[in-house]
C-alpha cells in the first residue's frame, strides 16, 4: 500500500491583539518539499527562512493583477524586505497565500512558488504569482512569516505540510 | 478510515551530467489526477514533457507570465510538447509543477495547469496546456529537445491524486 505524502507538520491560529510574526521552527528534515497554506490579515505578508536577517539574500519576480495598474510585473526590490507574499490595501481582508518549497532541506539555492489572492470588495487588493528565492544552501529549519511592520490580525491561520516523495 | 489523496507514484533524481531523457511508463490508471513537481537545477536549455510518447502536434497552451520588468500572455497552438519553461543559459533554480486532470478518462481530452517559478533568470508564469488525445495517459517523458541535459541534483516526482 502507498505511503500517505501529505502531512500536517504544525498549525498556528492568531490570538487576540494579533501578531507581528509568526514562526515554525525545528522543522523536522524528513521530508521532500514543504507546502504551506495561510489566510491571513495584514496589509502585506514576507518570508523569512531561518534566522537570516540580510535581505540581500532574498529575492523575487511577482506577476500581479490589481485595478490601479492591471497586470503588469515587479520585482522583491521594490519593497527592500524578505521575500513578498502578497498585498492587500485593508488591513481587515484575510487573503490566501499558497507557499510550495522543494527540496527545502537539501543544499541548493531554495526555490518558492507563491500564489496569493486578496479580495475585499476595493480596488485595492491584489492578485500575485510570484517566484521567490533565497539564495542559501542552508538547509530550512525555520520559517518566519513576517507582517513588514504591521500585524496578523486575529483569527489568521497558519498550516505547514510536509510532502514525501516516496 | 480516509482516503490516501495524495499518493507518491514515482520520483527521478539526476545523478550525473549526461541525463537528457526520463520515462515514466506503465502509470497507474486508478487516480483521478496526477501532480508532478518537478526541481531543474541548471537546465541548460529547454526541457519538454510529453505524453504516451506523442510528439505530433498535439499540445497547445494558454500563460501569463512576469519577469519582474514585464507582464505578458498569450497562447501558442499546434505545439509538439508541453514546454517546461527555462529558455535562458546559466545557472537557474527552477520550480514547476502541473497538475493533470482526468489522465485516464478515455472521454476527453487531456487538461493540465502548470506553474513555474524561477528567479535567477526566467520568471513566474502560470499556464494551461491541452492535449488534443482521449488516451488515457500511461506514459510521460521528460525530454531536453536541445540534446543538453538536466543538471545533478534535478528531481522529478509523480504523484497521484484520488477523489474517492
Amino acid at each position: 500500500m502507498a505511503n500517505p505524502t501529505m502531512s500536517l507538520i504544525s498549525s498556528y491560529t492568531v490570538g487576540s491583539g494579533g501578531a507581528g510574526t509568526v514562526v515554525f521552527s525545528s522543522l523536522p528534515s524528513t521530508y521532500t518539499d514543504l507546502a504551506i497554506k495561510v489566510s491571513a490579515a495584514n496589509s502585506a505578508m514576507y518570508l523569512k527562512f531561518n534566522t537570516d536577517t540580510n535581505t540581500g539574500n532574498y529575492s523575487a519576480k511577482i506577476l500581479r493583477s490589481d485595478y490601479a495598474v492591471g497586470v503588469s510585473s515587479i520585482t522583491n526590490a521594490v519593497f527592500g524586505y524578505y521575500i513578498f507574499c502578497g498585498y492587500s490595501g485593508a488591513t481587515s481582508v484575510f487573503s490566501s497565500f499558497d507557499i510550495y518549497i522543494p527540496k527545502y532541506a537539501l543544499s541548493d539555492i531554495k526555490t518558492v512558488s507563491i500564489d496569493s489572492f486578496a479580495e475585499g470588495n476595493s480596488t485595492d487588493e491584489w492578485s500575485t504569482l510570484i517566484a521567490g528565492a533565497w539564495n542559501q544552501t542552508s538547509a530550512i529549519n525555520q520559517i518566519t512569516f513576517d507582517g513588514g511592520g504591521g500585524t496578523f490580525a486575529q483569527y489568521s491561520t497558519f498550516y505547514l505540510y510536509g510532502i514525501k516523495n516516496s | 478510515m480516509d482516503t490516501l489523496t495524495y499518493v507518491p507514484i514515482t520520483n527521478y533524481t539526476v545523478t550525473n551530467t549526461t541525463t537528457n531523457l526520463i520515462t515514466w511508463s506503465s502509470i497507474p490508471s486508478t487516480y483521478t489526477d496526477l501532480r508532478i513537481v518537478m526541481n531543474l537545477i541548471d537546465p541548460n536549455y529547454y526541457s519538454a514533457l510529453r505524453f504516451n510518447n506523442d510528439s505530433s502536434s498535439n499540445y497547445s497552451r494558454t500563460y501569463m507570465q512576469g519577469t519582474g520588468s514585464a507582464a505578458s500572455g498569450g497562447s501558442n497552438t499546434n505545439q509538439t510538447e508541453i514546454g517546461t519553461g527555462a529558455t535562458n543559459t546559466g545557472p537557474e533554480y527552477f520550480l514547476s509543477t502541473f497538475d493533470i486532470f482526468s489522465y485516464a478518462d478515455t472521454s476527453k481530452y487531456k487538461t493540465v495547469i502548470q506553474r513555474w517559478a524561477s528567479v535567477q533568470g526566467a520568471e513566474t508564469a502560470a499556464l494551461v496546456h491541452m492535449w488534443r488525445s482521449t488516451s488515457a495517459i500511461n506514459t510521460i517523458t521528460f525530454t531536453d529537445p536541445a540534446s543538453t541535459y538536466f543538471g545533478n541534483g534535478s528531481t522529478f516526482a509523480l504523484y497521484g491524486i484520488k477523489a474517492a
